[in-house]
């Protein structure tokens, strides 16, 4: 080993460096790095060796990290991104609910009718005007981060998180405190807004988790921490 | 969510229900790259088995040491290689079968011997440098410091030779032999 090499921990970062790059020409010249680098690709490679019993240790692994963490990897799926359609599973769930309460069919079309006029949110708790001004794009900063919640008057909270740059949209999503994803609001190119318990299906969770999704021309370009947020 | 996203709701929402979500999800993303990889260090299922346990479970009680600098899964990777390192016997540098010398896994208490050691890895490090083509370099790297199995070096160095590492590293091991011997040093 050479007092160039570099931990076996950082060893992915030489893929991102340009190839000129003084720590880059180590690992390619080095033995132990470069080894130790080609191994790492051969760990992210899922290649089946002959012999092998993937989908069984799949399974296995599966109930042993429910046993040992607590919760069943199945719950968290679609709120992590590996699946997109977290939203098309929480649609029948709040038209069901929407079928028990009617009341909530006029909410529904409010939240469409307010979509329609480009207002990203809903505020059924003050007449008032609502949208938040942000920062303009001259003050935009690195990376996306999220501020304390705000509570306002009646049960609305207002939301907040630092502009990213290159970003031309910010979609706010919620999840359960299992990670399922409860709702994800229309895209604003605001950095604020303030949102109300009603807007949310019947069965609110008393505390939820939120983060903020960066857009540029609809694709994911950074996100947020999560954090909790709990209504009045 | 990027694997270091979930490391941090994991850290800030720890003991919670959705932190533990979150590991869960982070760890499950690479249970079958863990097993894959141990699998192919020891060739039983089972065995294998246990191991990636081992090693998601070690992931799991040290992910608040999870600083977030390096990526997610290059350390976890690094578990999953010291685990599969202490499975594996030592292996010689000169000729395929055990090693009856310690290298870098077991330094020595006595700080003279950790030393010589130190001066032994370091001409070992410099003759495989020299007297090495660039790819045997790395095959015999894989097998003598990492440990690996032949056909394993094999896939991950891509040889496509009908010899594979085998060869590769026949031939380099006879150089440095050679190169041993004319340096007196055997
Ligand atoms: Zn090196």
């Amino acid at each position: 080993m050479s007092k160039d090499c570099i931990e076996v921990k950082r060893i992915s970062e030489v893929l991102e460096l340009p190839a000129d790059d003084s720590t880059r020409r180590h690992v390619e010249a080095c033995p132990r790095c470069s080894a130790i680098l080609a191994s790492y690709q051969g760990f992210l490679n899922e290649e089946i060796t002959a012999g092998s019993d993937p989908d069984e240790a799949d399974a296995r692994l599966t109930a042993f990290l429910a046993s040992e963490i607590g919760v069943l990897r199945e719950e968290v799926r679609d709120a992590a991104g590996t699946k997109d359609h977290a939203w098309k599973d929480f649609l029948p769930r709040i038209m069901k609910t929407f079928y028990l309460r009617p009341a909530w069919v006029a909410a529904l079309l409010v939240i469409i009718a307010a979509g329609v006029y480009g207002v990203l949110w809903w505020h059924p708790w003050t007449p008032d005007k609502t949208v938040l001004r942000g920062p303009s794009q001259a003050e935009v900063s690195q990376p996306l981060t999220l501020s304390t919640p705000q509570r306002i008057s009646g049960e609305g909270v207002r939301l907040e998180w630092t502009p990213m740059a290159g970003a031309d949209a910010y979609q706010v999503r919620f999840y359960d405190r299992n990670l399922n994803e409860i709702v994800r609001l229309e895209p604003t190119n605001e950095t604020a807004l303030i949102v109300g318990r009603s807007m949310f299906p019947a069965q609110l969770p008393a505390k939820l988790i939120w983060r903020v999704v960066a857009l540029e021309q609809g694709d994911e370009i950074g996100s947020s921490d999560a954090a909790s947020l709990e209504f009045p | 969510m990027t694997d270091e996203a979930l490391a941090r709701i994991v850290q800030s929402l720890v003991e919670s229900e959705a932190g533990r979500a979150a590991g869960a999800e982070l760890l499950g993303r690479y249970q079958r790259a863990v097993y894959l990889w141990c699998y192919r260090y020891v060739r039983d299922h089972e065995r294998a088995l246990d191991m990636s346990q081992e090693v998601l479970l070690r992931a799991w009680r040290a992910l608040d040491s999870f600083g977030g600098k390096s990526k997610f899964s290059t350390w976890l990777f690094a578990i999953a290689r010291n685990r599969c390192l202490n499975e594996m016997h030592r292996v010689s540098l000169f000729e395929e079968g055990e090693a009856d010398f310690d290298t870098v896994q077991a330094p020595n208490p006595d700080p003279v011997r950790r030393l010589e050691e130190r001066e032994y890895e370091e001409r070992i490090y410099t003759l495989i440098r020299t007297t090495l083509e660039p790819e045997e370099q790395r095959a015999i790297w894989l097998r003598c410091f990492e440990r690996m199995p032949i056909d394993e070096i094999t896939w991950v160095l891509g040889i496509e030779s009908a010899s594979g590492a085998r060869g590769l590293l026949q031939k380099a091991r006879r150089k440095l032999r050679n190169a041993l011997k004319e340096s007196g040093d055997e």
